[in-house]
């Protein structure tokens, strides 16, 4: 292949279908094309190739991506042991896909975070009683000790968003069958979407975490149990960011807010919260 | 940028990639969805120990991906379901399959042109047209010398001649009800 200068090879041709190579050497190359139309004409497939791919594939980038499980050893038997089972929670095409991803990697990070700053607080609580937690405004209500706070924290570690979509039944006999004392609020504040219902062992029977998902990846748990104590109190904030908790008693039963949210945010949310569970009458 | 981040940006153009390469098709696949996550994950878990960003970080996922994808079909582990996958593709779902013969449409002859390609030529393909990646970044990903990946590209552009443009049916965004997932 010859055109002004040196040969144009057949790496130039597709250099320059591709936008690499040399800008010095572009218009050589576009000379050589112009006096070689068979040369042309298969610069201008490769073009034609190029845009029918990216324009095939184009919806990938922009649209939603399905929730896979995470590849582990027998993720495959377990993908297709769901798939023979007719299961749907595969959620083809479901937004949550990335969603969960990054709440798995949030959770992730606020796991080591939270349990390094708790494990201090609660130890400098140990050694130290006297002395108050960096934002606390004092004493834990009634009710609410250390062992309450590091279940409401644990509740956000242990948290892994579930493989599966698990739908309650009206037959099936879930946790919470006995938890119709307590009222848990659904904290429909913009921004927060429901990832998940955690339930666990409480000091007064079982404790329900509400694990919600923030926009910006952040994740927060809202816990209840039993109260052991009658009356209410005012909510107290402990611990600091990234691992500062905001519990209260209401209504007969222990509430704690928890997540990697500086504190004027999670007095916010736990105002909201505590202000649906005042306006509940009921049914 | 945080890692985190940048690993967000990543996700669905490895999810691009891993789906062409997998299946020759933007449909969803489990075993390309499968990939990226892991990738991802891997991504996150020695993040803090490569402490790549930017294009470091973008071609070592893409080399991941491109060698985890080899493996297992080395391994053979793949090739059974991958091969289900694209004739579910083909034949319009596992129902299906097997059934009525279906004349072969544009977006299927669109994939099986891809899948026609040997790997080695589809990915150099892939990356430099669908991922644009540079050909000195594409090389790297591939651990090729740069003459090698044009030979790949060319080869890859000859078997493809002129690929029948698939007609990418209009997927509207339909809300999905939000359900309450209890966690174990």
């Amino acid at each position: 292949m010859r055109g002004h200068g040196p040969p144009v090879s057949e790496a130039e041709l597709h250099g320059l279908v591709d936008g690499d190579m040399d800008s010095g050497r572009r218009e050589a190359v576009q000379a050589y094309l112009a006096a070689s139309p068979r040369d042309a004409a298969r610069v201008e497939t490769w073009r034609r190739q190029n845009a029918t791919i990216r324009a095939a594939f184009a919806p990938v980038e922009t649209g939603p991506v399905p929730w896979s499980l995470p590849l582990a050893p027998g993720a495959e038997g377990a993908a297709a042991t769901r798939q023979a089972a007719g299961g749907q929670a595969e959620a083809s095409g479901s937004h949550m896909w990335r969603g969960r991803w990054f709440a798995r990697i949030g959770l992730s990070f606020a796991s080591g975070a939270l349990l390094a700053a708790s494990a201090a607080y609660l130890a400098g609580r140990a050694n130290a009683p006297e002395a108050a937690p960096p934002s606390s405004e004092g004493p834990s209500p009634a009710g609410l000790n250390d062992t309450y706070v590091t279940r409401a924290l644990s509740a956000l570690w242990a948290f892994v968003p579930p493989p599966a979509v698990v739908r309650h039944s009206p037959k099936s006999d879930g946790p919470g069958q006995d938890m119709a004392a307590p009222i848990l609020p659904t904290l429909s504040v913009e921004g927060l979407s429901l990832a998940g219902v955690r339930a666990m062992p409480g000091g007064q029977g079982q404790m329900l975490c509400l694990i919600y998902a923030r926009p910006d990846a952040t994740n927060i748990a809202l816990c209840v149990e039993k109260a052991g104590d009658p009356g209410d109190s005012v909510p107290r904030v402990s611990g600091s960011f990234p691992s500062s908790m905001i519990a209260w008693r209401q209504k007969g039963a222990n509430y704690a807010l928890t997540g990697a949210l500086p504190e004027p945010e999670l007095r916010a949310l736990a105002d909201a919260a505590r202000a649906e569970v005042a306006a509940f009458d009921g049914w | 940028m945080a890692l985190r981040d940048e690993l967000n940006l990543c996700a669905p153009r490895l999810c691009r990639y891993a789906r062409a390469l997998v299946t020759g098709h933007p449909g969803p696949s489990e075993i390309a969805d499968d990939l990226v996550h892991a990738v991802l994950l891997r991504a996150w878990e020695a993040g803090t120990t490569l402490r790549l960003d930017g294009h470091d970080l973008d071609l070592h996922l893409y080399t991941l991906l491109t060698e985890w994808h080899r493996e297992r079909l080395a391994a053979g582990r793949m090739g059974g379901k991958a091969h289900m996958e694209n004739e579910n593709f083909h034949a319009g779902g596992p129902h299906a399959a097997g059934n009525l013969p279906f004349p072969a449409s544009p977006r299927d002859k669109f994939a099986a042109a891809l899948l026609a390609l040997a790997l080695q030529e589809r990915e150099a393909l892939l990356l430099i047209v669908l991922e644009r990646f540079s050909y000195a970044q594409a090389a790297r990903i591939l651990k090729i010398s740069r003459t090698v990946l044009v030979m790949r590209l060319a080869r890859a552009r000859a078997a493809l001649s002129e690929i029948p443009a698939p007609k990418t049916p209009a997927c509207p965004a339909k809300a999905r009800p939000s359900y309450l997932r209890v966690v174990k």
